[in-house]
């Protein structure tokens, strides 16, 4: 394995989570699929189609997601919205996050003293 | 949306991506891929794809529909997951390990007892040890992929610190030592006792030695200072305490001696005495020869192992010791 190989499984490793709380973010309004991948690509968050679709339904079954089928319109698309449950994980989520910022940020003080 | 018209590449994909969906969640499943990529599709005509590209471009970029419906489905894509696998390959081990070696050695004397020749014996217990071996390994996998599926763990195979296997001490006994030194003695008397004793009816009447009385003028003179070395053999060994590459060496040459030794008396076909009424036996005592051979090989290929072995424990008790 190529030292980018390593970089890039590991930061592919760190990016995981936060596709989950990008999408439980965005999704505070009601979206379909392919415009939640189009919107979460133009905010730089690199998905791939084939990860995204399954994980939708993956957060509507833990309850974090709710959908509704729309049928106004000429397609029929499926909306999803973040649920109360849902913006909570995304909280939690969040606050794990700023507090492991820190806490690295600290470590990389501490190292060039 | 589907008309009656032939399917087409979408309508192909969603078909293979939502197989393994549960039925109640297939259609909506489906529906909504199929919106998805309408989306995709029309994504890239505005981008200045024609419709056919598009749609081929579209699915391209889905990936391999079996991989989402592996994921649409919580399936896994492996047959035996890392919970399993330590467990999957220990039982594995320990039923190769056990299993085949006495399958081989109830096929040898099964086909010794019938009376087939060593090629037939030899290549027919391998054959059957290779299908026992296959079938142990796939009935064990299969066990194992089933009970990844289930998702349940049986407490048994979890794992606990008091399932940590000893570290083996190989140091070679006394027990083990009076054993093979008396084994060897033993066939040296039985050579000496079969002169006088080991009596059968002569071709002219009479009683006369089993064992060929001109072996006596140099194959078994020889085949004395043979055992006496692996008697000495014997005995360095228990003062070493475990086998060196030495040892293991001196095993080797001796093991080869007593090859060559009845190899050279098969070949020779003297080992019955040619006075001796023996017709019946001669055919299955000179089928043993061979066997005899196989236990030298077996013996000598020990040595070496059991040094080998000692290597990897050592290391690991230099680093449990030093660490």
């Amino acid at each position: 394995m190529s030292t980018d190989e390593v970089l890039d499984s590991h930061i592919q490793e760190l990016r995981r989570g936060t596709v989950v709380v990008a999408s439980l973010r965005i999704l505070q309004e009601p979206e379909y699929g392919y415009r939640l991948l189009e919107r979460l690509e133009e905010a730089g968050f690199a998905v791939e189609a084939n990860t995204l679709y399954p994980l939708l339904r993956r957060l509507e079954k833990q309850g974090l997601l709710t959908s509704d089928w729309n049928t106004d319109e000429p397609r029929p698309r499926k909306y999803y919205t973040t649920s109360s449950a849902g913006r909570a994980v995304a909280d939690a989520v969040m606050a794990d996050w700023d507090r492991l910022t820190k806490a690295l940020d600290a470590l990389a003080v501490k190292g060039r003293k | 949306m589907t008309t009656m018209t032939k399917p087409t590449l979408v309508d192909r994909y969603v078909a293979v991506a939502v197989k393994g969906v549960p039925a109640d969640q297939r259609e909506d499943v489906a529906a909504e891929l199929r919106a998805s990529l309408d989306d995709a599709i029309d994504g890239l005509v505005e981008q200045g794809f024609t419709r056919e590209d598009a749609q081929e471009r579209a699915c391209k970029d889905l990936g391999d529909p079996a991989a989402l419906a592996a994921q649409y489905g919580g399936r896994s894509r492996f047959l035996i997951g890392p919970e399993y696998f330590s467990e999957y390959l220990l039982l594995l081990k320990i039923l190769l390990s056990i299993v085949p070696p006495i399958i081989f050695c109830v096929a040898i004397v099964a086909a010794v007892i019938a009376g087939e020749s060593a090629g037939q014996v030899i290549f027919g217990a391998i054959g059957v040890c290779f299908q026992v071996a296959v079938q142990i390994a796939f009935w064990v996998t299969l066990s194992f992929a089933l009970m990844e599926r289930a998702g349940t763990k049986p407490t048994e195979l979890s794992w606990s610190p008091d399932k940590l296997p000893e570290i083996p001490n190989r140091r070679i006994g006394l027990g083990e030592t009076v054993f093979s030194v008396s084994t060897i003695a033993l066939a040296m008397w039985g050579l000496w006792y079969s002169q006088d004793h080991w009596l059968v009816n002569g071709v002219d009447g009479g009683q006369v030695p089993l064992v060929n009385p001109a072996t006596w003028d140099f194959w078994i003179p020889a085949l004395y200072v043979v055992l006496f070395a692996s008697l000495l053999v014997e005995i360095a060994k228990y003062r070493v305490g475990y086998w060196t590459v030495r040892l293991a060496a001196v095993n080797t040459v001796v093991n080869a001696a007593i090859s060559v030794i009845f190899i050279a008396v098969w070949v020779g076909g003297s080992v019955l005495n040619p006075a001796a009424d023996v017709s019946d036996l001669v055919v299955s005592i000179s089928g043993l020869l061979p066997w005899f051979v196989l236990i030298a090989a077996f013996d000598a290929g020990y040595g070496w192992w059991a040094v080998y072995r000692q290597r990897v424990e050592l290391n690991v008790d230099a680093h449990t010791t030093s660490g």
